[in-house]
């Protein structure tokens, strides 16, 4: 840009950034430090920095505790609803960039509305409609629910994609002998590759984290993690040392995902409000 | 013939299984919970008597009604607008780094990514009167400890900072774009007219940010009206409704006193207002450039 910025400056600004990282970052050390601690290091008024390094706490949770059950069942039912939107959202995106259809703006704004709705507000009709169906506790009542609760996003950021890829490519396509179906697949969809894993990224990660319905819709057989964690709170003894360990456990492929894609977390995120 | 057919309706085809599913899952429970928000409803008596507006009616003459109501304002607004503030300043600050700004980008994603249970759970430990850390930087700074979330005056704004604490950092990302998205022009322009940093930040940058300011505090505000999982972990709506949001009364109505009819036209309620306020926004500010985009 215009020259370069006076040192002090650089500093002041390198020391805000260092602040906020410190802020920012704390919370998730702790839970990390306090899942390694045992009982008594981790109930302490004056916090130990130092202390004997133990796994007791995965252990516990992961073994005796079912935790592993849980997190299998999250990544279950995260998976498939993601999958799910991204080829329902594709389904509605697509045709929408692509050809002039009727309507196409009044749709894809009612789209966007349901984002607004908050989710709140379905889960007593839904609870209803799931019981009468004898659908609590499945699978596919927690995958249902997630694939409609990230189908706007995954349509909206795809809608964006498919826009920015101009018609000739498919068009040339069509001409040496691709019907719409086979040029999509063989064309289009390579190109669109990045928009996908934003819009799957972002999908996965809100059905990884969901509690809402989870809590509501999910018995003692697909419990997710989040739920199961909420377990390990009781009114009476409340378990720190495990929670953080589960706690940890939930975060901790999240993190690790959004570290290798940050760049498809970062453009999913902004894609929506930067291109509306 | 009919391979022609298959081409018209194609793009119908493809697109019918999604947009079945958004129906199902929004048309259905809408229209439902509009039914029972005049019924005394609840799921374990088989009788559901009309009641015609007696719901409403209790809802408005009730103190927890206003009080949720009040407190969902406080809430909305205050980490709303803190958000913001902290956000613009953190990405003025991280547009200016030379280098190490991936790093710090890719370490302010990790709030965002966590769950919000989690979130609760970890702060309502670092919280805790005896053993949080919390209160040991607050005693070692001179005060005394304190019982942030069983404090009828503190556990609002206990809530307020683990919201700030998780969503700053989007804020944060999505302004940072916006600032890159800036062309040099107008602040060679304003530099070459002897504009003071400030002058520049008020007169350039705000005005080129303002549609993604827009956009930005519009998404925060649709999705703090939601915090639910936080407060179930946190305070469970406690001590004396004091953390008792509209989204905390619908649940505590509906799968607590097993009165969904209540609960139903609570969410009515909630429904309204922010849909009244969307509107009112959207009118002022064409966020979607539905004019220009298409």
């Amino acid at each position: 840009m215009i020259g370069r910025k006076p040192v002090s400056l650089r500093i002041t600004n390198h020391t805000i950034v260092i602040i906020a990282l410190i802020f920012f970052m704390f919370p998730v050390l702790w839970m990390l430090l306090t899942s390694l601690k045992n009982q008594i290091d981790a109930f302490t008024t004056v916090p130990k920095w130092t202390f004997a390094v133990t796994f007791d706490n995965y252990q516990t949770v992961l073994i005796e505790r079912d935790f592993l059950k849980y997190l299998l069942n999250s990544l279950y039912v995260s998976a498939l609803s993601t999958v799910l939107a991204v080829m329902l959202g594709s389904g509605i995106a697509y045709p929408f960039a692509r050809y002039k259809l009727k309507g196409a703006n009044h749709v894809l704004t009612w789209i966007l509305t349901l984002r607004i709705v908050p989710p709140i507000v379905s889960i007593l009709p839904i609870y209803l409609l799931f019981s009468n169906v004898g659908l609590l506790d499945s699978y596919t009542s927690l995958i249902l629910m997630y694939t409609f609760m990230n189908l706007p996003l995954a349509t909206w950021l795809l809608y964006g994609f498919f826009k920015d890829i101009p018609g000739e490519i498919e068009e040339s396509a069509l001409v040496d002998g691709c019907n719409r179906f086979t040029a999509f697949f063989r064309v289009v969809f390579p190109i669109i590759g990045p928009g996908l894993v934003s819009a799957g990224l972002l999908s996965f990660i809100f059905a990884w984290n969901e509690f809402l319905f989870a809590n509501i819709l999910s018995g003692p057989t697909v419990r997710t993690a989040p739920v199961g964690l909420n377990e390990y709170a009781t009114p009476v003894s409340v378990l720190w040392g495990q929670i953080a360990a589960a706690g940890t456990m939930i975060v901790l492929p999240i993190a690790i995902i959004t570290i290798i894609l940050q760049r498809k977390m970062v453009s999913g995120l902004t894609m929506g409000a930067v291109k509306g | 013939m009919k391979n022609f057919r298959l081409q018209r309706s194609g793009p119908y085809l493809v697109m019918a299984p999604g947009i079945i599913l958004l129906l199902l899952f929004s048309i259905y429970p809408f229209l439902f919970l509009l039914k029972i928000s005049f019924q005394e409803y609840s799921p374990i008596s088989l009788d559901k008597p009309f009641v015609g507006f007696d719901n409403y009616v209790r809802l408005f003459s009730e103190h927890h009604f206003w009080n949720a109501l009040k407190i969902t304002a406080i809430f909305v607004s205050s980490s709303v607008i803190l958000e913001f503030a902290l956000g613009l300043g953190l990405a003025v600050v991280l547009n200016q780094l030379g280098w190490g700004q991936r790093l710090y980008q890719s370490a302010m994603l990790l709030p965002i990514a966590m769950a919000p249970t989690v979130v609760g759970l970890m702060f309502r430990f670092m919280m805790n009167e005896q053993y949080g850390v919390l209160n040991y930087f607050v005693e070692s700074l001179g005060f005394s400890r304190t019982a942030w979330l069983s404090d009828p005056v503190l556990a609002l704004p206990a809530l307020i900072f683990t919201d700030v604490w998780q969503w700053t950092p989007f804020m944060m990302i999505i302004l940072l774009a916006g600032l890159k998205g800036i062309p040099d022009e107008p602040y060679e322009a304003a530099m070459i007219d002897g504009a003071s940093a400030w002058q520049t930040f008020i007169y350039v940058t705000i005005p080129q940010l303002s549609r993604i300011i827009t956009i930005a505090l519009l998404l925060r505000t649709i999705d703090a009206f939601r915090i639910y999982d936080t407060i179930y972990m946190m305070t469970k709506g406690g001590p004396i409704n004091t953390t008792s949001t509209l989204s905390w009364m619908v649940y505590d109505n509906g799968f607590k006193f097993l009165e969904f009819g209540y609960g139903a036209a609570v969410c009515v309620v909630l429904l309204i207002i922010i849909v009244s306020l969307l509107t009112f926004v959207l009118k002022k500010v064409d966020v979607f450039e539905m004019g220009g985009k298409k």
